[in-house]
């Protein structure tokens, strides 16, 4: 009898040494997410579907939740181009461009895209996007790449660039309402098209360096924006342009009309710069460190989204605005 | 201490025994003079033993992962790099003349330490470091700091402009701008000379840059691989102290127990013979002394002096029953041959066990401490009773405090615990211990915990160093590198498959948590390209078409450390936020599954390189090692038991304190925030390998007075009588040989010196309290009336451990 509490402690002493040497297992980390704050993203955009952004490696993300969480859209044919700009006809029709002349097309706000233009031969970027009245669907891009479908982007043409050109297009603009037209592009590359679009003519050479994009201002007010804190104003439809008195030397790839008016711009730096006199003038109203932001997004809920090189952003727009 | 003997009069090993006795006593003084000249052989060739840091034996060679590490490691630079950073203490940042100056002065310096790349120093004041900035007319790029730079204002705002388009904020200078630093990469060979580069050298040299720019205004702090090697040789070299102290200790302890002053001498010097011949002998079969193996001669030393005590104990016993020295000296042998050899081979079944931890540096551990174990038996008892036979014992060691008549008080007292009452109480305490030591031991972390470099101390000046640049700039310390081979391509990264599959693996790993950072070259040359094209981030892609790839072919320059020449080898390096065992096996079972889905024609990916590869590897050897170990021990002492007692209870009472002791130090371990590692996972087989020795030699004495027919509390006192006071001495004398480590500048030393102490006091503990309750409550009870002649056969005081089996008379 005595014996068997003996036994009994010796077993449990045993037991206890094969539960205390059993294999261990550390705290588990989290699971694998999208690196959506570390990765390159160069467009945003909301639709049907919710938050749309889209960048690095040719992937598009989807947020149904004002970018709290991300999830991967489908893509019919991945070719891991870098995807520049998205670009929303209405809360369904949409299309991403990218590298080597890749254009994804969605019917559904961005859940699924198929590819309806990659040319594998030629590496060059289709940058902008847009619908002219006409109904023609045109694309720019570097090294004066032109594109063109008459069938709501489902096939694409290539067409001779505007005037010749072999610099990058970086941007296709278009008054409110869409009469008059601007391409902004590399060194100082500014064409004008006055007939909806339909034929462009080179503006002269008002500044040397790159414009990355623009924004017509109402009327025959236009505002272009480059690199190293260019900024150019015209209010006679391109005939002449003003330099903005704005001195720091930081690259600007993005812009965005807030409700009450005035005007965003953001770039290198995470620098974003605000205008409540129409483009006028311009104060830098944040800094978020070493990023370049390259688009922006404000929310229903106040918030403002950024993507840059390094990710998406938020910051509340009231920080911004008072 | 493990007294077993076959006591059968004409058995072969009683014979052999007394034919060795009998030859050495005959012969003593030609084996006197041939140990006396293996002892001055083996003195001079320790004069040649090397302190070897032994970095490289750290490595577990048999991994995968150290596979493909060996293979590519060596090839990717920066693995040896320093960095000296300056501090500013003062007001405002360091744009300031002060500064700059002393800035100007550490590059310097930097660029004269022998064994440096001169072509690869980096600072602010290096030509190599310039901005570029892109405007209307293209490139515009310069030195940060101009060579006619004067620390004006001007001057000086030019500069702060610089430094800011140049990228180098949070790498030479730092986030907040307090601090800047130089960098370099040391060679394998100095170039001047040719020799292998001289780690305590470039460590002590640096030393010297830090006492010369440090002042009132100015902060040094200086890391790189070259200055843990020189800090821990330093640390190495410091061990010599412990063993003076533990020397010291020691020697007070052996006088107090056996008061006389020849036996101590005598104790110590016979300790330390096998020390001696052990060092003498590593030079000879190529080992040096490494932070691990210098482990050894403390133990060694610690083992040798409680089987001398034993020995001297033996002899002085005989010699007080009236025996002159030489036939006490022959008798001693006798008696203590083969259970002072069983005892020696338990131990030695600890350091053998620790090989199965497939990791050269505990290899050679396990050698040398069996090679010194080895060389104990020698010494120990063949040497020893040769010089004991020429001792007279001095007055004083005639009075001792023993007087049989009267029972000793203390062990009286302690024997209550064989009564059922107390020994319940002591197995409730036992099951306490148990319930919380276990609870507390699944806590325990494996691998290295903390920050730092985990050879030295978390208050190390090296790691608050290490700290502060961590802290201060975007550097990452903890890397992961996984690698790419390639072949059968010209360029590998001019080929967009290849580089696709880079950049993939470095966005995916980006969402990995416990990942920092990615740097591959698909990064960078996907930042080049985009930097090319006026830093637009619509540019930073890698486009299939050749032409525009070698836009970022900057990237696959082999300075850059990121691919070697051609990229036939591409390394990914993934940045980690720590080197926990959380992070790393995340990390790593990530990248695992993640490479098991990807396939590159003609390429290959290979797991993994960098200091957090290596400890992968590392903790994943030593967790495999850890159940082996632990089944291999703990199988062959209980096998070792069952031989000595023939007997199941036997068995458990000496196994089942020891598998408690275990526990408790694993939970130990987890208070303490030690991990288990390469260096403390061998400490739990040396101490169970040593601590059985306690058990088994009480045990034996208390089977052998059972078997008088003593009750159980008298069998107990007697063993405690006979045995307890050299078994406490023992431990005692063993915990503080290797407890002096605790005070070692080596981190890892210090926790073996915790946790072996730790071990061999509490094993002690477990054998004098736990014993005698489990004893009591197993129901072990006296034999019944035993037959006579038997009873004289064993009143000899070698254990009669064999009569159990013989057939008591009726």
């Amino acid at each position: 009898m005595r014996a068997a509490i003996g036994i009994g402690i010796s077993i449990v002493v045993a037991a206890a040494g094969i539960f205390a040497f059993s294999p261990r297992i550390p705290e588990s980390l989290a699971e694998r997410n999208i690196p959506i704050n570390n990765m390159n993203i160069t467009s945003l955009s909301s639709s049907a579907a919710g938050l749309v952004a889209a960048g690095e490696l040719g992937h598009i993300l989807v947020s149904k939740d004002d970018g709290q969480s991300w999830n991967f859209a489908e893509i019919d044919k991945q070719r891991h181009a870098l995807i520049t700009r998205l670009h929303f006809q209405n809360d369904t029709l949409g299309f991403a461009t990218g590298h080597e002349g890749w254009i994804l097309r969605t019917e559904d706000g961005g859940e699924s895209w198929s590819e309806v233009s990659f040319d594998k031969e030629r590496n060059e970027p289709i940058l902008d996007i847009k619908q002219l009245p006409s109904g023609r669907w045109v694309g720019i891009g570097g090294f004066g790449k032109l594109v063109s479908s008459d069938d709501q982007g489902k096939h694409w043409n290539i067409e001779p660039p505007p005037n010749g050109t072999d610099w990058h297009l970086n941007a296709l603009l278009s008054s409110d309402d869409a009469q008059s037209w601007l391409i902004a592009g590399e060194a100082g590359t500014v064409f004008r098209s006055l007939d909806q679009g339909e034929s462009w003519e080179p503006l002269p050479e008002f500044y040397h360096g790159s414009f990355y994009g623009g924004l017509h201002l109402g009327g025959e007010n236009w505002l272009l924006y480059g690199m190293r804190g260019n900024l150019f104003r015209t209010s006679d439809n391109g005939e002449s342009w003003q330099k903005l008195d704005f001195t720091i030397p930081i690259s600007i790839f993005a812009h965005e009309f807030l409700n009450d008016g005035s005007v965003l711009l953001a770039g290198q730096g995470g620098m974003i710069l605000r205008s409540s006199d129409n483009g006028q003038s311009f104060q830098m109203v944040y800094r978020g460190g070493r990023m370049s932001v390259t688009d922006l997004q404000p929310l229903e809920n106040g918030d403002l989204i950024m993507s840059s090189d390094s990710g998406v952003q938020s910051v509340a727009l009231s920080n911004l605005l008072n | 201490m493990a007294n077993q003997s076959n006591n059968s009069p004409g058995s072969f090993v009683d014979r052999f025994v007394d034919g060795i006795a009998r030859l050495l006593i005959s012969k003593r003084r030609f084996f006197g003079v041939l140990f006396i000249l293996m002892t001055i052989g083996f003195s001079y060739s320790a004069m040649q033993t090397r302190f070897d840091a032994g970095f490289n034996k750290l490595i577990p060679m048999n991994h995968d992962y150290m596979k493909a590490f060996l293979d590519h490691g060596p090839k990717f630079s920066g693995a040896n790099r320093i960095m000296v950073n300056l501090q500013w203490k003062g007001e405002g940042d360091i744009y300031n003349p002060e500064f700059m100056a002393q800035l100007k002065k550490a590059t310097d310096e930097v660029f004269f330490i022998p064994g440096v790349n001169r072509t690869t120093v980096r600072s602010l004041y290096t030509p190599e470091v310039r901005y570029v900035e892109v405007t209307e007319f293209g490139f515009m790029g310069s030195e940060v700091i101009p060579s006619r730079f004067t620390a004006d204002e001007a001057g000086l705002s030019a500069v702060r402009s610089n430094v800011n388009k140049s990228g180098q904020v949070g790498n030479l200078v730092s986030t907040d701008l307090k601090s800047a630093m130089v960098q370099a990469e040391l060679l394998e060979f100095d170039q001047a000379t040719g020799d292998k580069t001289n780690y305590r050298a470039v460590a002590a040299h640096l030393e010297s840059i830090r006492t010369a720019l440090a002042n009132d205004n100015i902060e040094v702090s200086i890391i790189g691989f070259a200055k843990v090697m020189g800090d821990v040789m330093d640390g190495l070299v410091n061990v010599l102290i412990f063993f003076i102290v533990a020397f010291g200790i020691t020697m007070a302890l052996l006088w107090a127990y056996s008061r006389s002053l020849k036996l101590t001498l005598l104790a110590i010097a016979v300790a330390l013979l096998p020390v001696i011949w052990l060092m003498g002998t590593l030079p000879l079969i190529g080992y040096g002394i490494d932070p691990m193996s210098v482990l050894v001669p403390f133990l060694i030393f610690s083992i040798g002096v409680s089987h001398a005590v034993q020995m001297t104990n033996t002899w002085k016993q005989d010699v007080l029953m009236g025996m002159t020295p030489i036939d006490a000296a022959e008798s001693a042998f006798r008696k203590l041959a083969i259970p002072g050899t069983v005892a020696l081979l338990a131990n030695a079944l600890g350091f053998m066990v620790i090989m199965v931890i497939d990791i050269p540096m505990v290899h050679e551990l396990g050698v040398t401490a069996c090679l010194g174990v080895a060389m104990m038996i020698v010494t120990n008892k063949m040497f020893m009773p040769i010089i004991l036979s020429h001792l007279k014992l001095e007055n004083m060691a005639f009075s001792g405090p023993d007087r049989p008549d009267v029972k000793h008080p203390i062990w009286w007292k302690l024997s209550a615990l064989a009564t059922p009452k107390a020994a319940m109480i002591s197995l409730a305490c036992m099951l306490v211990l148990l319930v919380g030591g276990t609870w507390q031991s699944r806590s325990l972390l494996t691998g290295d915990i903390g920050s730092g470099v985990p050879e030295l101390r978390a208050e190390s000046r090296y790691n608050k160093d290490n700290d502060e640049i961590a802290r201060n700039y975007q550097i990452g310390m903890d890397v992961l590198s996984v690698y790419l081979e390639t072949s059968g391509r010209e360029e590998a990264c001019l080929d967009w498959e290849v580089m696709n599959a880079v950049d993939r693996f470095d966005m995916h790993m980006r969402g990995v948590d416990g990942v920092q950072s990615v740097r591959t070259v698909a990064g960078l040359s996907k930042l080049y390209v985009s930097g090319n094209n006026e830093g637009n981030p619509r540019w930073r892609t890698l486009q299939r078409d050749n032409y525009a790839l070698v836009a970022g072919a900057r990237a696959a320059h082999p300075q850059q450390g990121l691919s070697d020449n051609g990229c036939k080898i591409i390394n990914m390096m993934v940045y980690l936020d720590d080197h926990q065992d959380a992070t790393l096996k995340h990390v790593s079972g990530e990248i695992q599954k993640y490479l098991a889905e990807q396939s590159v024609s003609d390429a290959t990916f290979r797991m993994a390189g960098g200091n957090a590869g290596v400890a992968v590897a590392t903790n994943q050897a030593v967790e495999t090692a850890e159940a082996q170990m632990l089944t291999a021990i703990f199988s062959a002492i209980t096998l070792l038991c069952w031989i000595t007692f023939r007997s199941w209870r036997g068995v458990l009472c000496v196994v089942v304190p020891l598998i408690l002791v275990t526990i408790l130090c694993n939970a130990l371990m987890s208070l303490l925030g030690i991990g288990l590692k390469v260096a403390t996972l061998p400490v739990i087989a040396l101490g169970v390998g040593v601590g059985v020795d306690y058990g088994i030699y009480i045990y034996e004495s208390l089977q052998h007075s059972l078997k008088q027919g003593h009750s159980l509390r008298e069998s107990f006192y007697e063993a405690m009588y006979r045995r307890g006071t050299a078994a406490v001495f023992t431990a005692v004398t063993m915990s503080i040989g290797v407890g002096t480590w605790a005070f070692s500048a080596l981190k890892f030393q210090a926790d073996m010196g915790i946790l072996l102490a730790f071990m061999f006091l509490v094993n002690v503990l477990g054998a004098i309290f736990l014993l005698p309750a489990l004893a009591c409550w197993l129901d072990v009870k006296p034999e019944r009336k035993v037959n006579k002649t038997i009873k004289v056969e064993t009143s000899k005081d070698t254990g009669g451990v064999f009569e159990a089996s013989e057939m008591p008379v009726k």
